[in-house]
């Protein structure tokens, strides 16, 4: 009788489970036919109105066969609205299919909009759980409506260029900031770092996209903006970037390094918990990669201590820089809560004393050849 | 001791990771986690010794049957219908987690029911397997997916995305007096070797706790600690851990695997842990199950229709309260009651260890 009525329930539950299965049509979501993928989004300010964004909906339209299709098409979406949350909500009238935010990767906003405003983006990206928290966050100049628009001429069918300049996905550069939504939004709310954003432009036929500038963004602070020199600093130096295009100039002498791993570290020196000064030091291996006088091997030590002094001198600087902005892209207040006891006014005492700390830097270059010729 | 302890450990240990636990130890980050998970680490190897050095003395016996023989029925059928309640807690609690995640993250359009429906066909299926095969289903899905879980844990400990000044900094958060509550949330992790109080009468191994145990189960009880409090704030960051409903969710969406199947880590490891929660609800419930058994006395009627509905009812009773509350919960309740459910664990541990001792009392009486 047991056995009997053990049975009749095992074949109920496969029978239940088995329904269950039919149920399911494959996938949780909408059918793939009813969907557009959002793949970019930008925002922007409207003019003369501080309050009014303007959001652009980058998406992605299905074509039959890659083989067939010469260009990847899109579709462009716009609308403006007192937030982000109620742009897209009245975009979904205006398609006649369920966006999909699922695949969308990049975050453009425009360059005016990198202070406070970011908070409002954040919280609308964060809250909805389907944003991808390793999309990619950028700032973009002249507004970020155009550089969405732009399609660039090396772009292929199936493939986002928005997508490929980051995240070493396609090409990998040290001019090139990396910045994901999860890392934006630690930095941006955390005390003791400022985050870095990349910003995008492009050239006057919109042709292209030219990312080699950064911005760090401070809550309550206008943005500073890095040039591409600064930005390559700062991308090999925190993130450990590296590539062709360290110069050194002494006199009329020119070499351009091609490093291949740098590696830095720094110390916070404080005395009774006063900030005292940092000691930077950068370890940099690579070769020669150009130069405009004939080298020789033997003097590679030489070609050292140069590239060690000039880049020295650069680095310095560009930390002077953002002691004056008061900004700490690297991150130097987080270091300092990270290695003494938490106490109140931690945060005020370093944020008093960073403007006026002596920066150590220490440059290391070691070159291994000078490439193929003498 | 038999490697199906330490299943029953890991379980509890790694289905808490993506549960409540790490949403109270990360609201204490700066009153205390800190110091609170040490104190719940050696709080928990000293409470399993204790349990296990207890039950040890009756290898082959349930925690009913050895109150059957040794207490006073008006003590004892009181008592197992606590233990009972709070071992169903437990599983509704890993299941209202868990169908709030899925209905969040992973199927947002798909119905609250639907998505209970596959829970109970499953749940209901364990429940009535016997315990042999309750630890051998364990020990099955243990080894299809361990090493998967490990593998995204590693990973995430090794990528990039982690900012481990974050990390110093939630450490440096150690001159703060411990938290009861956090104390109480960090030693839920080592509950599941006391689902043993029923899987001992199928562990014919006498069980020993040694230095060597001690140990492993320490490393076990800190790597899982350590990582579901410091994982989310390396990747999330300190300052703004608070305020995330789920942080192991939004780590796991952190992580990128460029070169994976998909580049999104998060569908991946949250149906991984979608299993071992399954697992884990199945094993809180299965106790619970076997606990109501015997407290109305379904174990001791003869095999037929009586019992089998008997059985039935209870099953049924265990889905109502479970849906009605999964539906009801807010995700502010769920967390304010797995609190109070925390806090009160301690105690409810307590007098299992005072009952236990009791019952060694009179076996040596007895002997004697």
């Amino acid at each position: 009788m047991r056995s009997h009525s053990i049975f009749i329930i095992k074949i109920v539950l496969v029978f239940f489970l088995m329904t269950g299965v039919l149920l399911q049509t494959g996938c949780a979501f909408k059918d793939i036919d009813k969907t557009l993928f959002v793949v970019a989004i930008a925002i922007d300010p409207v003019e003369n109105n501080e309050e009014r964004y303007k959001v652009t909906l980058k998406v992605s339209l299905p074509f039959g066969a890659i083989k067939e299709a010469e260009k990847p098409s899109y579709a462009y979406l716009s609308n403006e609205g007192d937030s982000i949350g109620e742009c897209i909500r009245m975009l979904e009238t205006y398609a006649d299919k369920v966006l999909e935010f699922g695949q969308m990767k990049t975050i453009l906003v425009h360059e005016l909009l990198m202070t406070d405003h970011l908070k409002d983006f954040m919280d609308y990206f964060m809250r909805r759980g389907d944003v991808q928290l390793i999309a990619f966050v950028a700032g973009a100049s002249p507004s970020a409506e155009e550089i969405i628009k732009v399609e660039p001429e090396t772009e292929a069918p199936a493939s986002v260029s928005l997508f490929n300049f980051f995240g070493g996905t396609g090409t990998e550069s040290p001019f090139i900031t990396t910045t994901y939504l999860f890392q934006f939004r630690r930095d941006f709310f955390s005390d003791g770092i400022n985050p870095v954003l990349p910003l995008i432009e492009t050239n006057e036929e919109q042709t292209e996209l030219r990312i080699n500038n950064a911005i760090v963004i401070d809550q309550h602070k206008e943005p500073i903006k890095l040039d591409n020199q600064e930005t390559k600093y700062y991308n090999s130096l925190v993130k450990g970037a590296s590539g062709f295009s360290y110069k050194e100039i002494k006199g009329d002498f020119q070499l351009l390094l091609n490093i291949s791993r740098i590696k830095m570290d720094y110390q916070i020196i404080a005395e009774n918990d006063e900030p005292q000064s940092i000691e930077m030091n950068v370890k940099m291996v690579g070769t020669i990669g150009e130069s405009n006088q004939p080298l020789s091997l033997k003097k590679l030590d030489e070609y050292n201590q140069m590239a060690s002094n000039t880049t020295e001198k650069i680095i310095s600087k560009f930390l002077k820089k953002m002691q004056e902005h008061e900004v700490d892209p690297f991150g130097f207040g987080l270091r300092y809560r990270a290695t003494r006891l938490e106490r109140d006014g931690q945060i005020d005492k370093w944020n008093r004393a960073y403007p006026d700390l002596d920066v150590h830097v220490n440059v290391d270059v070691k070159l291994q050849g000078a490439g193929t010729i003498e | 001791m038999s490697r199906f302890v330490y299943y029953l450990l890991l379980s509890n240990m790694v289905a808490n990771i993506l549960a409540a636990v790490p949403r109270i130890l990360l609201s204490k980050s700066s009153e205390g986690a800190v110091l609170s998970i040490i104190l719940a680490l050696i709080y928990g190897v000293i409470g399993i010794w204790v349990f296990i050095r207890l039950i040890s003395k009756f290898p082959g016996k349930n925690l009913p049957e050895l109150f059957k023989t040794y207490l006073s029925k008006w003590v004892g059928v009181p008592l197992l219908l606590l233990f009972g309640i709070v071992w169903y807690i437990a599983g509704l609690q890993s299941l209202i987690t868990y169908v709030a995640i899925l209905s969040r993250f992973l199927t947002p359009e798909m119905s609250i029911y639907m998505i209970l429906g596959a829970f109970v066909a499953v749940i209901t299926f364990g429940l009535f397997m016997q315990s042999r095969n309750v630890l051998f289903l364990l020990e099955v899905i243990f080894v299809l997916l361990l090493p998967i879980i490990v593998l995204f844990l590693g990973k995430i400990y090794f990528t990039e995305q982690i900012d481990w000044d974050q990390v110093k900094i939630a450490a440096m958060h150690i001159n703060h007096a411990p938290s009861y509550t956090a104390f109480a949330a960090a030693s839920y992790v080592f509950v599941g070797i006391f689902d043993l109080i029923i899987f001992n009468s199928v562990i014919k191994k006498k069980i020993v706790f040694k230095w060597k145990q001690a140990i492993i189960i320490f490393m076990f009880g800190s790597i899982t600690l350590a990582t579901t409090y410091f994982i989310p704030i390396g990747v999330l960051g300190f300052d703004s851990i608070k305020d995330f409903v789920y942080p192991w969710v939004s780590t796991s969406d952190s992580v990128r695997m460029q070169y994976g199947i998909v580049e999104r880590v998060i569908f991946l490891f949250l149906l991984n842990f979608l299993a071992i929660a399954f697992l884990n609800i199945m094993l809180h419930w299965f106790v619970a199950f076997k606990l109501f058994q015997s407290t109305f006395s379904v174990d001791q009627l003869a095999p037929g229709t009586r019992k089998y509905f008997s059985n039935t009812l209870i099953i049924i009773v265990f889905w109502t309260v479970g849906v009605l509350v999964t539906i009801q919960e807010t995700e502010y309740n769920l967390f304010q009651y797995s609190n109070y459910y925390f806090n009160a664990l301690p105690a409810v541990s307590a007098v299992l260890f005072i009952a236990l001792l009791i019952v060694n009392r009179r076996a040596k009486f007895e002997k004697s």
